[in-house]
């Protein structure tokens, strides 16, 4: 529990260099408890906050569908759920330089080039200098090589901008490698530069009580546009909508399903080009096997096609109808066009498909089908198993 | 990562008119007028204020969505008056309600302190008791001002 | 062109009042101006906040982060924001916001040199102008003056220390939640309670008795001398409905008739100490005016209408 979520599973922050740690910003002890929490020591490393919820239909916002939640602005604003990612990045110069000539490597400032996030040693600034973090992209350290003059500055490899919590030297590591040498200067020592990722909430995070009911949050929505309590005042944190509650069979929640419709037009797999998992890589909601089975037992099949095909890996392969593959059959590329006018041959019109099993260019159909599929019988090509299609109109 | 500017809620961009006015095309005395950087503060008011003028026959607004940070107001209106005639009542008005809240708070602000202080006269010194004098002078002052 | 006036005359009366609570009765108005104070007040009143902070050492056991975060929380006394500047419109820095038109400079300076541990307080944030300074809580009821020392920022151990420059801006609570004067702003439509004497009357004392217990609230009570049910709180009504249901369950529908008063208000107040709750309530008037004020139509738009309401009429008429 505390390691998936937002928590604070650690004291000694300072001393760790854990090489991804998610940390709550203010932890609480949650109101209500049972007797496990108080035997487990929880208190010690709580795993979460306390908050007013609204259960209700925000219809005003539009922005409560299927699982999504919305939060407080001025609740989040005021330190609700926050927290910091810690990333630790290891630079070790002794193993670059094994790899290469044997040169010697040290962490200097270029000279010919100033970069706004490396200081004067050539390792990162500690903290926001002015109000700028490190963006992804950005040169954080920089590298001279003593023995060919060169220098090169490394560029921050993640997605978000990070700020440099402290820069040491990895002691364990160093001693292993070079028993018999003192610390002096920063040439080939291995190098931790904790990261500090800010991990404030923002729209598709994801929030979830104790029991596993989650939500995606879809706003932050200003605190004077929430409902309020006549006589206390008291405001909500968060509001999930009500049809959170009965069973996942319930028919308001497959209309919203359909009325949460997203657009395929986010990123996709390299292999099967399906749209990917995950928020943080791009990717969207899953329509996954219980959806699937509650739009089959509506019948809504139309419906079904076109989120798990059209929507998802649709693709057009050509199919050899002599061989029954849809391996086989590839694309001749067409030669370039400079060297058809050597030729003198006419200019390319459509892009011929031929089979290689077949030997011919005849009976090429094409068949409209997941990108999966054709993986699949790659897959089993892979393992001697031939797959055959047998096409008729 | 693409989230609009925190100050974008209040800000209007430069080279945007506060209020946009737009008459109907097809109705006689309908219009709708734009604002933007507003919210349910002002339209509500608005729309309710409209909602006392007799001769205004429709009045409401909306916010067309939560990331655009404008209202539309729409008023039709009887060919006694004009949805900009209407408008600009309503503001007036309502500067003047609320001219005359601000007023009437202040008298009563000024009542209870007085209050206040009689009721600590035991306990304080002279000189205190002097300031609540004072201060019921005042009193009977804002009152002439009111009536 | 000037037409008739809808004005109409609210009236106000202040039932508590200290520095930072409220609480007053609003009336012959509506909702909507009620609710617009109470919008106005949470987010449209300007106070000051530290927005800007650059830390020169930080050993304590928080990140710089949250204490810069934390600072942003603190509330300072903003009785001068109203004739502030926002440092984006101001001339004099460039918006900046280093300047004395729209900012205000802290210091702090800490390190723990004992055993114990030490409390950095907002008491130790030293201001660049006295009349912005943060909240003193220490003349509020219940805290002796001697143990209050304002609000915790972060605690230092022996040799951790703290040091680091702030500039504190003025903002509205649209913008950040640290820049509202408001704790907490709430209305409710005054309760009108009406008992039925006749079917009252017709109930067993432990009817009567049972009857009252059934309101979550104390807003009725038994009077064992005149053995009669009397009111004795309407505002503790919340309008949650079960002194109606209990009396239909009881066979009585009809015993209690409540009706919200639709043009009276009861306001509470509390404010976050960066403005007196009073003045917060005249800041949010005044804001509320300037904002209508800004919604006028321009001259050009009038002018613009005019020709077109002529080239209209001309084109009705012909």
């Amino acid at each position: 529990m505390a390691k998936q979520t937002m928590a604070f599973s650690l004291q000694a922050l300072r001393y760790r260099a854990d090489q991804k740690l998610y940390h709550l910003q203010t932890p609480q002890s949650p109101i209500v408890r049972t007797s496990a929490y108080k035997k487990y020591c929880m208190d010690e490393c709580p795993t979460g906050t306390n908050a007013i919820i609204g259960v209700f239909h925000h219809m005003k916002s539009r922005y409560d569908m299927e699982d999504a939640m919305i939060l407080n602005k001025s609740s989040v604003e005021s330190g609700m759920f926050h927290g910091q990612i810690y990333q630790t990045e290891t630079v070790d110069l002794s193993d670059q330089k094994s790899r290469s000539d044997g040169s010697r490597k040290y962490f200097r400032e270029s000279n010919i080039e100033s970069y706004r996030s490396i200081d004067s040693d050539g390792l990162p600034c500690v903290g926001q200098f002015s109000i700028h973090t490190i963006k992804p992209d950005e040169e954080y350290y920089s590298i001279y090589n003593e023995v060919n003059n060169e220098q090169h500055a490394v560029k921050q490899k993640g997605s978000e901008d990070v700020i440099v919590d402290y820069v040491t030297i990895d002691g364990k590591k160093h001693l292993q490698n070079h028993p018999q040498k003192h610390m002096f200067l920063l040439s080939g020592f291995p190098l931790l530069c904790p990261f500090c990722v800010a991990g404030n909430p923002v729209i598709g995070d994801k929030f979830s009580s104790r029991h596993g009911q989650k939500g995606v949050c879809s706003q932050l929505w200003p605190d004077i546009d929430m409902p309020f309590s006549e006589v206390t005042g008291m405001r909500p944190d968060l509001i999930i909508n009500p049809h959170a509650f009965p069973s996942r069979m319930a028919i308001g929640m497959l209309l919203e399903s359909i009325a949460a419709k997203v657009h395929s037009t986010g990123m996709v797999d390299q292999i099967t080009s399906q749209p990917i998992k995950g928020r943080k890589r791009g990717g969207g909601i899953c329509f996954g096997e219980i959806e699937r089975d509650s739009l089959l037992a509506h019948g809504a099949a139309y419906l079904l096609h076109n989120r798990l095909h059209t929507c998802s890996d649709y693709h057009i392969a050509a199919v050899c109808s002599t061989c029954g593959s849809i391996l086989t059959p590839s694309v001749i590329k067409p030669e370039k066009r400079v060297a058809r006018a050597v030729k003198g041959l006419p200019p390319v019109r459509a892009p011929k498909v031929f089979c290689h099993a077949s030997d011919t260019n005849k009976g090429m159909e094409t068949v409209a089908m997941p990108y999966v599929f054709k993986y699949l019988a790659a897959e089993l090509a892979a393992m001697s198993i031939k797959m055959t299609l047998q096409l008729s109109t | 990562m693409n989230a609009p500017d925190r100050y974008e809620r209040f800000v209007v961009p430069e080279g945007t008119k506060k209020v946009s006015y737009e008459r109907d095309t097809k109705i006689i005395n309908a219009a709708s007028f734009t604002i933007e950087r507003e919210d349910h503060t002002i339209g509500n008011i608005l729309r309710m204020q409209l909602h006392r003028d007799e001769n205004v026959l429709f009045a409401g607004y909306k916010l067309p969505h939560p990331l655009q940070y404008k209202i539309i107001v729409r008023i039709h209106t009887t060919s006694q008056s004009s949805p900009m005639q209407a408008y600009n009542q309503a503001i007036n008005d309502l500067d003047k309600e609320l001219d005359h809240l601000k007023s009437c708070f202040e008298v009563m602000l000024l009542r209870w302190q007085s209050i206040q202080w009689s009721t600590n006269r035991h306990s304080k010194n002279c000189k205190e008791a002097y300031f609540d004098k004072r201060c019921q002078i005042i009193v009977v002052c804002c009152h002439a001002n009111l009536y | 062109m000037e037409g008739k006036s809808y004005q109409r005359l609210p009236r106000v009366k202040i039932r508590e009042m200290r520095d930072d609570y409220m609480k007053f009765e609003l009336r012959d108005t509506d909702a909507s101006v009620a609710n617009a104070l109470r919008r106005v007040m949470i987010a449209e009143v300007p106070t000051v906040a530290i927005d800007l902070v650059e830390i020169e050492i930080n050993s304590s056991v928080l990140n710089d982060e949250f204490i810069a975060h934390r600072l942003g929380l603190i509330p300072l006394t903003s009785d001068r924001a109203m004739s502030m500047r926002f440092s984006r419109d101001c001339d004099a820095c460039d918006g900046d916001g280093q300047c004395e038109f729209c900012s205000v400079e802290f210091h702090l300076r800490a390190k723990c040199h004992s055993d114990q541990t030490l409390d950095v307080t907002s008491k130790d944030l030293l201001s660049s102008d006295h009349t912005v300074v943060p909240v003193d809580f220490s003349d509020s009821a219940g805290m002796e003056s001697s143990e209050q020392k304002g609000i915790i920022i972060v605690k230092l151990r022996r040799g951790q220390e703290l040091r680091l420059r702030a500039i504190a801006r003025k903002g509205i609570g649209k913008d950040h939640a640290k820049w509202s004067p408001a704790a907490t702003v709430t209305f409710m439509y005054e309760p009108d309670i009406r008992i039925n004497e006749e079917l009252m009357d017709m109930l067993t004392l432990d009817e009567k008795k049972a009857w009252v217990e059934s309101s979550p609230t104390k807003v009725f009570d038994f009077d064992p001398k005149t053995e009669k049910v009397v009111v004795v709180d309407p505002e503790a009504y919340t309008y949650d409905d079960e002194v109606i249901k209990k009396a239909e369950a009881m066979g009585k529908p009809g015993l209690v008739d409540v009706i919200a008063k639709e043009d009276s208000f009861i306001f509470t107040v509390e404010s976050t100490g960066a403005v007196k709750a009073s003045q917060l309530l005249l800041n949010a008037i005044e804001v509320l005016k300037q904002k209508l004020d800004a919604v006028r139509l321009s001259e050009d738009t009038v002018e613009a209408d005019d020709q077109f309401g002529e080239l209209g009429a001309h084109m009705r008429g012909g």
